[in-house]
């Protein structure tokens, strides 16, 4: 076109144009369950075990229970695993790197509360160093039992999947970006506060 | 006539041998390597392994799974990072992992692929499939994360060490046979007279240089998770640390192929006849076969062996690897001396 | 060597530094004086105790004291293997400090003096790093594990309240 300067470049409203995207993939082509399919065959925990729970957790994994035939395989980095388990108490200074490695993970991430302390401090329900960890970060699945046996971990793995299958969870939070029920917890600040690098 | 035209289409080299051999070729083998894997440590250690998500193939379809989650996760990308490097050393890393497959003859006819039928196709395979380490330590220093560069410095030591081994016990086979031509290699070791038989020293030494410099498990040091989290993908998520995993079992099938046309006879009891099924399809398949099974052995590995140590692995490369492929090359030299191809 | 003479040994190379040397339940303690502590500790680690096991405390409010004990034993002497001979220095209730023994036996004692600091408000001066090592800086003013710090308690039975001492 004559009179126009040569330096333009017409790419659009790329805002409009992700829109269509993204209403082509998950409505035509239903993107949305496939990544919910995904998401329950493939919920990998990372390593992060705070407490005596996490004897558990290990014969969960172990040959008599064999965890990973539900797909879950404990991995290494937190930016690599999509599923954490608080295996009991949490302690004011674990809080901190607790929420950390939970704002590490990519989403779509879930949140296993294991055992009587990680509910409501169990054992040490009166104690001064202690946090509870719905206060820290939104929890999934509660598991009772001091500790609970392996197969309760296992059957709360179901109980995720079921949940992820029906709500079609993994999809609405990759879409929305962030977890809805995350308004309800503790602000990383007041988690860190100790924490002076 | 139009079953010719399909067969013409299909057989047709860029397609055949790039995408359909090359890339989804190696991206199935590469998932068929991690279902092995897994499912070869469960067995070993009297477990399941992944079974629930098509309990009729055995779980297989769990790794697709893993793969779509993480094709499809949230990508992080650290406000710290080199960003430039970040994105592109990964997917540079997998494009370049692939490119040998390019030069790697899979059938001595000529008329199918001229470029992989030229002298010194094995030398510049050789030289392509030592490039990926590079990309790979350049993204553990662009994730400014200091497992990463833990994990990229133990990388720079371990490709110092054993792509020498690998480079010195591949070309053992020129020496005896007095060509980089890798369908002249291929064509000399008809019908049984493989160099892994003849040569089983550097056919030794060259497994064990793959397994080290594609990181496979007893070897598998710069991620070592006990001791660098996950070494220089720490900071990967999604995509991106698809890429990087996926391109060390496609470096590894790469390597596997080398080693069955240079040790395994490539298509060797099978003589190629003319036209494409029997002059190309055929061939090829035999090789991929038989490199199939080199990556399913290395996979297997896994179960078997614990991990070394830096300083071990180091010691076993100076110490036990390099004269190992030393007095690979010194045999076939003897090979070629006595006169067994000529 | 029999423990009788590990105990006239302790006795010879202290000298006038201490003011008690008895058997407990296993272990040999040994009171000295604040102000010598440092000295006492140089002549045990003489004899071979080259290492501190544990640094711990104990809090006496009837007596208005606080004795702070270090569990010291040997790596390098094999008599001396099986025994525990424990240094204890009584500190006034209201302002405990006493000299580090991080000049003595660096390295194993820096993380248990801190831990010690923590929870009895002990200070020790002469430490490099006297920070709080497991509670945050908000409990370890309170000094948590001193007697007169309460943890709220429920009772067993409903309406009942609990009875401290």
């Amino acid at each position: 076109m004559a009179g126009e300067p040569i330096d333009k470049v017409y790419v659009g409203n790329i805002n409009v144009s992700a829109r269509r995207a993204r209403d082509l993939l998950l409505g035509k082509l239903k993107l949305g369950e496939v990544v919910d399919w995904a998401t329950t065959f493939s919920l990998w925990p990372v390593h992060l075990l705070t407490s005596c729970c996490g004897a558990e957790f290990a014969a969960t994994w172990s040959p008599r229970f064999d965890a990973e035939q539900y797909g879950a395989l404990p991995w290494i980095s937190p930016r690599q695993t999509n599923f954490i388990i608080i295996e009991g108490t949490i302690t004011r200074k674990m809080a901190c790197a607790l929420r950390i490695t939970y704002e590490q993970m990519p989403l779509p991430k879930f949140v296993i509360a294991m055992g009587a302390c990680a509910l409501d401090g169990g054992l040490f329900y009166n104690s001064y160093n202690i946090v509870k960890p719905w206060e820290v970060v939104p929890i999934d699945v509660y598991i009772p039992g001091c500790p609970p046996p392996p197969e309760g971990l296992a059957r709360a793995i179901l109980q995720i999947r079921k949940s992820i299958r029906e709500k079609k969870l993994a999809s609405k939070w990759l879409i929305e970006g962030w977890r809805p029920d995350k308004k309800y917890v503790t602000p990383k600040d007041d988690v860190c506060k100790w924490w002076r690098p | 006539m139009v079953l010719d035209l399909i067969l013409y289409i299909i057989a047709y080299p860029p397609l055949w041998q790039v995408l359909i051999l090359g890339f989804a070729g190696s991206l199935a083998i590469a998932m068929v390597a991690i279902w092995f894997e897994r499912k070869a440590a469960a067995r070993v250690q009297r477990r399941i392994g992944p079974y629930w998500a098509s309990p009729a193939l055995g779980g297989f379809l769990n790794i697709i799974a893993d793969m779509v989650r993480y094709v499809l996760q949230q990508l992080i990308i650290p406000g710290t990072v080199d960003r430039l490097v970040f994105y592109f050393a990964p997917i540079a890393a997998f494009t370049i992992s692939i490119l040998p497959v390019i030069f790697i003859p899979l059938s001595p006819k000529p008329e199918f692929w001229p470029v992989a039928t030229m002298d010194y196709s094995l030398l510049i395979a050789l030289a392509l499939s030592t490039l990926p380490p590079l990309l790979v330590i350049a993204a553990g220093w662009s994730s400014n994360n200091k497992f990463a560069v833990i994990g990229s410095m133990r990388e720079s030591y371990v490709i110092t060490a054993y792509e020498l081994v690998a480079v010195v016990s591949i070309l053992s086979a020129s020496a005896s046979l007095l060509t980089f031509n890798l369908v002249y290699i291929v064509e000399a070791q008809q019908p049984f007279k493989w160099l892994a038989i003849l040569n089983p020293i550097a056919f030794l030494a060259a497994i064990l240089a793959v397994l080290m410099s594609t990181s496979a498990f007893p070897f598998e040091i710069p991620e070592s998770e006990h001791e660098v989290v996950a070494g220089p993908f720490t900071e990967y998520s999604g995509a991106l640390y698809a890429f990087n995993m996926g391109g060390a079992y496609v470096r590894r099938f790469v390597y596997a192929l080398l080693i069955a046309l240079v040790f395994l006879g490539g298509w060797a009891p099978y003589v190629p006849g003319p036209g494409p099924i029997t002059g190309y399809i055929i061939p090829s398949l035999i090789v991929v076969f038989k490199a199939v099974i080199v990556v399913l052995f290395i996979s297997f590995l896994r179960a078997v062996y614990g991990r070394y140590r830096l300083d071990q692995a180091l010691g076993a490369a100076w110490r036990l690897a390099i004269p190992l492929a030393i007095i690979g090359f010194g045999w076939s030299l003897f090979l070629a001396y006595i006169g067994v191809f000529h | 060597m029999s423990l009788e003479s590990l105990a006239e040994e302790v006795k010879k190379v202290l000298g006038g530094f201490a003011k008690e040397v008895a058997w407990r339940k296993g272990y040999l303690e040994v009171l000295v004086e604040t102000a010598n502590v440092v000295e006492a500790a140089e002549k045990l680690k003489s004899i071979g105790l080259d290492h501190v096991k544990s640094v711990t405390a104990v809090d006496y409010p009837k007596e208005s004291k606080i004795r702070v004990t270090y569990h010291a034993s040997s790596y390098s002497r094999e008599d001396l293997m099986g025994v525990i001979v424990g240094l204890s220095v009584d500190l006034p209730r209201d302002n405990p400090e006493m000299p580090s023994l991080i000049s003595v036996w660096d390295g194993s004692v820096e993380f248990q003096e801190r831990e010690v600091y923590e929870f009895f408000g002990v200070s020790f001066k002469g430490h490099p790093d006297l920070r709080p090592l497991l509670l945050i800086q908000e409990l370890a003013e309170k000094k948590v594990l001193r007697k007169d710090f309460i943890v709220k308690e429920e009772s067993i039975y409903e309406g009942v309240p609990f009875k401290y001492d």
